[in-house]
């Protein structure tokens, strides 16, 4: 875990900060964090959504905590939502689930960057890096979740 | 259904404690915060690197084979840009000169009295809500918080000091604010942009302006800014300073000088001005007015490193004076090379 995470920060602090999809920052922690949840449910969404939010907070100057918080929050939410599902497995909730669930974090960590007084309002601008950044990653997912059921150890779930 | 136990509350509630934690600590400056975030930058800064040097030559390819129209375009741009930055060299070279002779009379501290230790960029800011770079050089170097950093404008400021790299906040984050000036243009011209008007290729004497309005007297050409005084480890821009010969062109008046402080607005949008109008001068700031930094009491920053120049300007009822937009005269999109002035407000 500690290895994937370091892995997971390195891309994000090098690759994904020199290149910019659509103008936007993309943030595969956040994807980590979320794709966690949502295989191993709630309690290891917030539990992932710590750890990679706590990582993200060491590359950024936004204040330290946020991003776990925000994350943990996602996270959580997805995977409790995620075990509520009960019928059969379709190939595309994953995607869906995790479209939704980073749009959250995205607007959650703005609104509590708002709330601890490091902005003074919530800004239409991130309306754009958002959507890019829940599309890119719901595509994403997949590949993911697959990653984070290997780091976390839970198995997949019959049909 | 789900299953929502005690012992899922138990563990939400632990984590998002421990995160609130985290952030009213962080928000408190705690050093717990800054040494966990300072460690964490040390771990992943060789990783890091490690991982741009990997990426770097599949950038490179992608970008030659997608992208050389743009890269005509960038080079026809940049042309254009050296073009206009010629001519914004003589103007600023004359405001320094007025700022240097102000900043010796009131006793300011000037930017070029002090040390500067050139730094490469590394990366810009991971974050979309953040408005920051992080620079090759930290407290091994002597880097300390709140330097500030320049090119030949400001930059910005040292939020975060690691052992071997910084972060600079630019002057366009949103939590970036700092004490300023504004000074109208000779004659009144306006400058759009970093369009800068023709420059006259001979250059004046500095004669400090009299202001009506300002004690700041009419200063002898002797005692302004003499050319030898100046230190030779200011960046290039005012060490060309050095060798500048004098002319017997006048510098024209210059109408005001007006303080306020600035403000980054974050990302897309132009940093504030808000001038502190304690008279009648609030009204004379033009559009293409010059802004730099003042070196006021407890300023983050010493005086006469500019920042930009005025844009746009917005009134506001009688007491609170006009807001003005500045446009930075750094290129905040293309920093490669920064210089970290080795300043400290309380050092």
């Amino acid at each position: 875990m500690v290895v994937v995470t370091l892995l997971l920060a390195t891309v994000q602090g090098s690759w994904l900060t020199t290149n910019q999809l659509f103008d936007t920052k993309l943030n595969i922690m956040l994807l980590a964090a979320v794709c966690a949840g949502i295989a191993g449910g709630a309690e290891l969404g917030a539990l992932s959504g710590f750890v990679y939010g706590l990582a993200y907070d060491v590359l950024v100057v936004t204040p330290f905590g946020t991003s776990a918080l925000a994350f943990g929050l996602a996270a959580y939410a997805f995977g409790m939502l995620k075990d509520s599902i009960t019928v059969a497995r379709i190939w595309w909730l994953t995607m869906v689930l995790t479209f939704w669930a980073c749009l959250l974090g995205v607007w959650a960590f703005s609104a509590l960057l708002v709330l601890v007084g490091y902005s003074d309002r919530l800004h239409s601008a991130m309306v754009w890096p958002s959507l890019v950044i829940a599309v890119v990653n719901a595509l994403g997912s997949p590949a993911m979740e697959r990653l984070q059921r290997w780091v976390w150890q839970v198995r997949k779930p019959v049909d | 259904m789900a299953r929502y136990s005690v012992g899922r509350r138990r563990a939400l509630a632990l984590l998002t404690l421990t995160s609130l934690m985290l952030v009213i600590l962080d928000r408190s400056d705690s050093a717990l915060t800054h040494n966990v975030r300072s460690l964490g930058a040390t771990v992943l800064s060789p990783l890091r690197s490690v991982g741009r040097s990997v990426a770097r030559p599949v950038e490179n390819g992608w970008h030659g084979i997608f992208d050389y129209d743009d890269l005509e375009d960038e080079n026809r741009r940049l042309r254009r840009e050296l073009e206009a930055a010629r001519g914004n060299e003589a103007v600023f070279e004359a405001h320094l000169r007025q700022y240097l002779a102000l900043a010796r009379e009131k006793e300011l501290t000037w930017f070029g009295d002090f040390d500067v230790e050139t730094a490469q960029v590394l990366s810009e800011a991971v974050s979309q809500f953040e408005q920051t770079i992080e620079i090759d050089v930290g407290t091994q170097e002597g880097i300390q918080l709140g330097m500030p950093v320049i090119t030949n404008c400001l930059v910005g400021k040292i939020t975060q000091a690691n052992r071997r790299t910084s972060i600079v906040r630019l002057v366009t984050d949103e939590q970036y604010t700092i004490a300023a000036s504004a000074y109208n243009i000779p004659n009144g011209e306006v400058i759009t942009g970093v369009e800068l008007p023709p420059v006259p290729t001979t250059r004046p004497p500095v004669t400090i302006a009299s202001n009506t309005t300002n004690p700041v007297t009419t200063a002898p050409p002797s005692t302004a800014a003499p050319s030898t005084a100046l230190p030779t480890t200011v960046p290039p821009t005012t060490a060309a300073l050095t060798t500048a010969p004098p002319t017997s062109r006048a510098l024209p008046d210059y109408p005001a000088l007006e303080s306020g402080h600035l403000d980054g607005r974050g990302a897309g949008k132009l940093p504030i001005l808000t001038l502190v109008q304690n008279d009648e001068q609030g009204s004379l700031v033009q559009r293409g007015a010059i802004v730099a930094t003042n070196g006021a009491n407890s300023s983050i920053s010493p005086a006469g490193i500019p920042i930009g120049y005025v844009i746009n300007r917005i009134e506001r009822p009688e007491e609170s004076g006009p807001i003005v937009e500045v446009q930075p005269c750094a290129d905040l999109e293309n920093l490669t090379f920064v210089a970290v002035i080795r300043y400290l407000p309380f050092g």
